[in-house]
């Protein structure tokens, strides 16, 4: 027979304590053993982010302990919708999107990016291709006016716009 | 600078053409992101960061509290319209707002969340001219232990009014702090944390990390539900909205008579609202349930809650607004920001070269003046341009994201870029889009995260420098009577907290998992 006052019922915070866990004890030692610290930094300056991190300790393992207890109420998952394949993919375009900006030029650069995300976006692209390539005009005009003409701000002009 | 002649310069200030321009796109702009479920003030204001310190400090100031105002109102609209809260701070108002308008009444409940969101709105901001100034002149009284005693006791209000979990609002307060101490430390001035990596030595700019918590996370949450939706389509269960029309039912009237009948609702969601404003990082969304639920307690209409009263709109509206100028207030006198858009207010105002605190009495009178005069005139606008343009937002808010989404991106990306030309800006940008995405996949609150990013420097410096008056020994925390105060505080305040979260737990945790999509 299933005991459920033993149960953990939040399996993500069993992960989420022990990430912290990890986390912080890897940088506690890093105060006392690790690089990237300057010459002048004194004991004073590592003082508090050693406290930090014992905070940090203290608390995750409280929630480690009443997690194991079964002592946390459950909670239902959050943002289900994020699959978390789709944290890397939008950064990776992004980054794209920003990269052949920087190196093209900002219109053409938003134009590229704003027809493919509304293209990812679409239900149906090829229903709607019109409207969407109206807009991803529209807007990049927009945006690239603001940047350009209406706020003082140097973009990335390159030999397109 | 004689008063007379700081309000002279505050009024020429607050009533340039520019700035009442500024102030009055502020507030339709907050009306619209509010409207549209996804988008918030936060958001707004956190992509318009970059921008902002190209302005003048009153002419950006009164974009940025306009935005604020008008997302409070904002919110209500969709919540109405089709039960889905604009912003999480409008969660409460589905609760009735919604039956109103499946009763056929959508205008009667948006008429009477704009009329008790801008009468909350404007108590908060009467109490921000008055008390700020007060405040800020005990401030300067203040020594390093005094301070830390006020962060000691902001952090632990931060952490503890996290409805959902406690131990995961302490946990983001610590994060953040911990992240605020990567770079130079705030006393010598030593590089630390770095890990050897040169961006990191001044630590991570401002500005990406705000945008990217806030706006790149949520833009990345609503790119999934929006990827979500598409699959549904092509399975054929896409699930349309119901469509409310404002001219349908002529007994969908608002009139003085309903205004004064649920005055009382308002007036407990305004205190409400303002005395949680004023509380450093417990933000609207506490607000609005609170005073949903005390609201439901004082109402003749009580036992009727939940089915479509007006009560039910008037109390969480004006809680949640009331929340504006209040949370303001620690900012100006202490630079402790009382929510997480009050947060995004002072990043804005350091950008400016203006250091919200005690010190910004002396050094930015005149900023100051005219900003208590925009925050009275921005209600106003409020309530002139909401009432005219209902109808209008009430289409807004069934906007595509397929269309928004991509373009606000560009505008987050190609801003943050912009703030210094700094590639690595960029990619600071993104690293803590990813962040707040993991951040709250862990159901760990942002807006504590933020506020210890923001404060732990400044507590640090406090704490070290009260350490070095006394010579290494912590007795000198616990010797001036304003620091042993806010201990006391602490301790108390954490008493009646719990108390009050247990008393209406019922209505609480209704509202503890609102602004999870």
């Amino acid at each position: 027979m299933t005991n459920k006052k033993t149960k953990v019922t939040n399996l993500r915070n069993i992960y989420l304590s022990c990430g912290m866990i990890v986390l912080s004890t890897a940088g506690m030692l890093h105060t006392w053993f690790g690089g990237g610290w300057s010459k002048k930094t004194g004991e004073a300056a590592k003082m508090y982010p050693r406290l930090v991190y014992g905070i940090l300790i203290a608390v995750a393992l409280y929630l480690l302990v009443k997690e194991l207890l079964g002592r946390v109420p459950h909670e239902p998952p959050a943002i289900t919708s994020v699959k978390w394949w789709q944290v890397p993919l939008m950064l990776a375009v992004a980054s794209g999107f920003f990269l052949f900006t920087i190196h093209v030029g900002t219109a053409v650069g938003i134009f590229l990016f704003l027809i493919l995300m509304i293209a990812l976006f679409d239900e149906d692209f090829k229903a709607h291709w019109k409207a969407d390539l109206i807009v991803a005009v529209c807007a990049t005009v927009a945006l690239w006016l603001v940047f350009t003409r209406v706020l003082p701000i140097i973009t990335m002009h390159q030999f397109l716009f | 600078m004689a008063l007379g002649a700081v309000l002279t310069q505050a009024f020429a200030h607050a009533f340039e053409p520019m700035t009442i321009l500024y102030a009055f796109i502020g507030v339709a702009l907050g009306v619209t992101v509010g409207a549209i479920p996804g988008l918030t003030g936060d958001m707004a204001i956190s992509i318009l960061l970059p921008f902002v310190f190209k302005v003048d400090p009153t002419m950006s100031l009164g974009l940025l509290i306009g935005i604020y105002k008008g997302s409070m109102f904002g919110g209500s609209i969709s919540a109405i319209s089709f039960g889905v809260p604009g912003t999480p701070a409008a969660a409460a108002t589905v609760e009735d707002g919604y039956p109103l308008a499946k009763k056929g009444k959508p205008l009667q409940a948006m008429l009477q969340a704009l009329y008790s969101s801008v009468t909350g709105d404007f108590f908060s901001s009467i109490l921000l001219v008055f008390l700020t100034i007060p405040m800020g002149r005990l401030a300067i009284q203040f020594g390093p232990s005094e301070f830390f005693a006020l962060y000691v006791f902001s952090l632990v209000v931060i952490a503890i009014l996290n409805r959902d979990s406690q131990i995961k609002g302490v946990m983001a307060a610590v994060f953040g702090i911990l992240i605020g101490c990567i770079g130079s430390d705030p006393v010598a001035g030593a590089s630390r944390m770095t890990f050897g990596i040169k961006f990191f030595r001044g630590g991570f700019p401002t500005v990406p990390v705000l945008v990217g918590t806030f706006a790149i996370s949520e833009l990345i949450i609503q790119y999934a539900n929006a990827y979500g939706d598409k699959i549904l389509y092509k399975l054929g269960q896409k699930h349309e909205r119901m469509v409310v029309d404002l001219k349908k039912n002529p007994d969908d009237k608002y009139t003085f008579r309903h205004y004064w009948q649920t005055f009382k609702c308002t007036v407990v969601g305004s205190i409400i609202g303002t005395l949680i404003g004023i509380l450093p990082g417990a933000g609207s969304s506490i607000a609005c349930y609170l005073s949903y639920g005390i609201g439901r307690s004082v109402s003749k209409e009580g036992d009727k809650f939940g089915t479509g009263v007006l009560d039910g709109v008037a109390a969480p509206e004006a809680g949640n607004s009331a929340t504006c100028g209040a949370s303001v207030i620690p900012l100006l006198a202490f630079g402790i920001p009382g929510s997480a858009t009050a947060a995004l207010i002072g990043a804005a105002l350091t950008m400016q070269g203006i250091n919200p605190g005690p010190m910004m009495f002396k050094a930015n009178q005149v900023v100051i003046y005219a900003f208590f005069i925009i925050v009275l005139y921005a209600s106003v606008f409020n309530l002139g341009v909401s009432r005219l343009l209902i109808p209008l937002y009430a289409r807004i808010s069934r906007l595509k994201p397929k269309y928004l989404i991509p373009v606000i991106f560009a505008l987050a990306i190609l801003g943050c870029y912009t703030t210094d030309n700094s590639v690595a800006n960029v990619f600071t940008l993104l690293l803590f889009g990813a962040l707040g995405v993991v951040l709250r996949k862990f159901r760990i609150p942002l807006g504590p995260f933020i506020l210890g990013y923001l404060i732990g420097p400044a507590a640090e410096r406090s704490l070290r420098q009260a350490l070095n008056m006394g010579r290494g020994g912590v007795t000198m925390l616990f010797q001036r009577p304003i620091a042993i105060f806010f201990y006391v505080l602490t301790v108390v305040f954490v008493v009646v907290v719990l108390y009050t979260f247990r008393k209406n737990k019922e209505i609480l945790d209704k509202g503890a998992h609102s602004d999870d999509e």
